[in-house]
């Protein structure tokens, strides 16, 4: 029998902490570094909020979940995995995914990185047009007037 | 745990900027663009001046995954004789002009050899050989690994399917076979726990010439109508039968009566050349074929529909693959096999095609046939 998990206090940068199993903390490139680094019983992460990190560790704890015990990789537990991926992005605005993509850059979860950035690629397919885009995405045109006529022009085939 | 909402940050007053995706950093904006198909490049640039210079960036290509298009041809020279001959397709950036020039360049290490056709499909950077030529119908599954340049037999199907009567497409790593010896039996096949497993009966159509996968369906075209194959319904009812139809210029359907020669995919999108209208795509929304046109919205003229022998996706375009014969001074005949580089435009609900390449890509023996044509990772 394995001795009690070594649990981990994790700290947002407004206070919310989280109590995580090691596992769940290896998961995180920067955090496993801290963890062997410093071995302190919480750690404040100053550069992510209590909202965003609780999305970060609801992930981490997830897919550490699934690669314990489907020890045998079957391809079933891949597959819920790839649902629970699909669910957990569904329900996120788009703040929300520009934060965690942020998080996860910041704490080197590459998973996670990819994951985000996927959603933001689908978010960019579904839009009609380049307006769309711009609107969805919060994007400023920085194209003057003159310019965006002339592409208005160029490409009248694709406005009816 | 959430005690996050009783400390109002002073920021609070003025209203936050909206998000924007212009707040990530360069390199993070790169790994999304990678991750949009490259139909939607041009909608995209139109955007911000900072999208189009990071869509243009060299950067982003090397973030792409890279696809190779491998094609194979057939050399026989009796029943019992032939050999095959493994080409890539290759790009080439002249340092004089820019421009890019498109070749065929033999594989340098031969593959093994593995029987003259099949149902055959690339997953990832393997080749999945299902079955038999026409006329030998057969239960093997040869699985060429292109990285290691070796050829291994996989566990066999439970029915033998031949060439032409069944069916394939690839869906979030799975193999679905569908059809095959007089049964209407569905295979599936893992690729990572390489296993079949039986996924029931269906009602299926006449002929499977052309099978090809696009948003999670399987779609078996045929002249006059089309089968979808839906893995998520219940067994039974996952195929649905549709009349072949197309969508004309004033935006009415009607029936398309024509033979279609290949299909492929490229970004979720089903092409398909028919035999007098030439290359359509599918609109799924509608469940209509419509023309590939130009961005004036007129016919791609250079897109002949003569001699066209295979298609297949090539870095986010189309490569057409046209075969012609031509008799040399000394009368021997060879074969000069012309491709056509076309890439897609999305812009609403429409997709429209610019040709950027059109010329030769290599002259063969005369006896070379077209066998496969494969988009395969690198």
């Amino acid at each position: 029998m394995e001795n009690e998990k070594k649990m981990i206090t994790l700290k947002s940068s407004d206070d919310v902490t989280f109590e995580v199993e090691e596992a769940v903390v290896l998961e995180s490139q920067f955090l496993s570094h801290l963890v062997q680094d410093c071995p302190a019983p919480e750690h404040k992460i100053k550069e992510v909020t209590g909202k965003i990190l609780s999305k970060v560790v609801e992930y981490c704890e997830k897919h550490v979940v699934v690669v314990v015990d489907g020890g045998d990789s079957s391809s079933s537990s891949g597959d819920d995995l790839k649902k629970w991926d699909d669910k957990f992005i569904k329900e996120m605005d788009l703040s929300t995914v520009y934060d965690l993509i942020a998080a996860a850059n910041y704490l080197n979860i590459q998973a996670l990185l990819d994951l985000m950035c996927q959603r933001v690629a689908d978010v960019i397919t579904a839009c009609k047009d380049h307006k769309e885009i711009r609107e969805t995405l919060g994007i400023v045109s920085d194209y003057t007037a003159e310019e965006e006529a002339e592409v208005l022009k160029e490409n009248e085939w694709a406005f009816d | 745990m959430s005690n996050s909402n009783t400390i109002e940050p002073p920021e609070k007053h003025h209203p936050p900027p909206p998000p924007s995706l212009s707040s990530l950093p360069d390199d993070i904006l790169l790994t999304c663009l990678a991750l949009v198909p490259r139909s939607y490049h041009l909608s995209l640039s139109w955007v911000s001046r900072k999208l189009r210079a990071l869509l243009r960036s060299p950067q982003l290509n090397k973030l792409r995954s890279k696809k190779s298009l491998y094609v194979c041809f057939h050399e026989k020279y009796n029943d019992s004789d032939s050999t095959f001959h493994w080409f890539t397709l290759n790009e080439e950036t002249k340092t004089s002009t820019t421009t890019k020039e498109y070749r065929l360049v033999p594989n340098p290490t031969p593959f093994p050899s593995h029987k003259y056709g099949s149902l055959t499909v690339a997953v990832g950077s393997k080749v999945y050989f299902i079955g038999g030529p026409r006329g030998e119908p057969s239960r093997d599954l040869w699985i060429l690994d292109t990285r290691s340049e070796t050829m291994t037999q996989g566990p066999s199907m439970s029915v033998p399917r031949e060439q032409f009567d069944a069916a394939v497409g690839v869906i979030d790593g799975k193999i679905y076979v569908i059809g095959g010896e007089g049964f209407l039996q569905v295979e599936v096949f893992d690729v990572k726990s390489e296993t079949w497993e039986l996924a029931g009966l269906e009602n299926a159509g006449k002929s499977y010439r052309c099978g090809a996968s696009v948003e999670g369906k399987v779609y078996i075209v045929e002249k006059d109508e089309i089968h979808v194959y839906n893995p998520r319904e219940g067994e039974g009812e996952r195929m649905v039968k549709m009349v072949t139809k197309r969508l004309s210029e004033g935006g009415r359907k009607y029936k398309l009566n024509d033979t279609v020669y290949c299909v492929c995919v490229v970004d979720d999108v089903l092409f398909a050349f028919f035999n007098w209208t030439g290359l359509m795509w599918f609109d799924t929304k509608r469940n209509v074929w419509r023309r590939l046109v130009g961005r004036n919205g007129k016919r791609l003229k250079k897109l002949s529909t003569f001699s066209v022998k295979e298609m297949a996706e090539h870095d986010g375009k189309l490569a057409v693959f046209y075969q012609c014969f031509k008799t040399e001074e000394d009368f021997t005949v060879s074969e000069v096999v012309q491709c056509a580089i076309v890439s897609l435009h999305r812009a609403g609900d429409r997709i429209c095609g610019t040709i950027d390449w059109f010329g030769v890509v290599g002259t063969l023996p005369f006896s070379f046939r077209f066998l496969h044509c494969l988009a395969v990772s690198d």
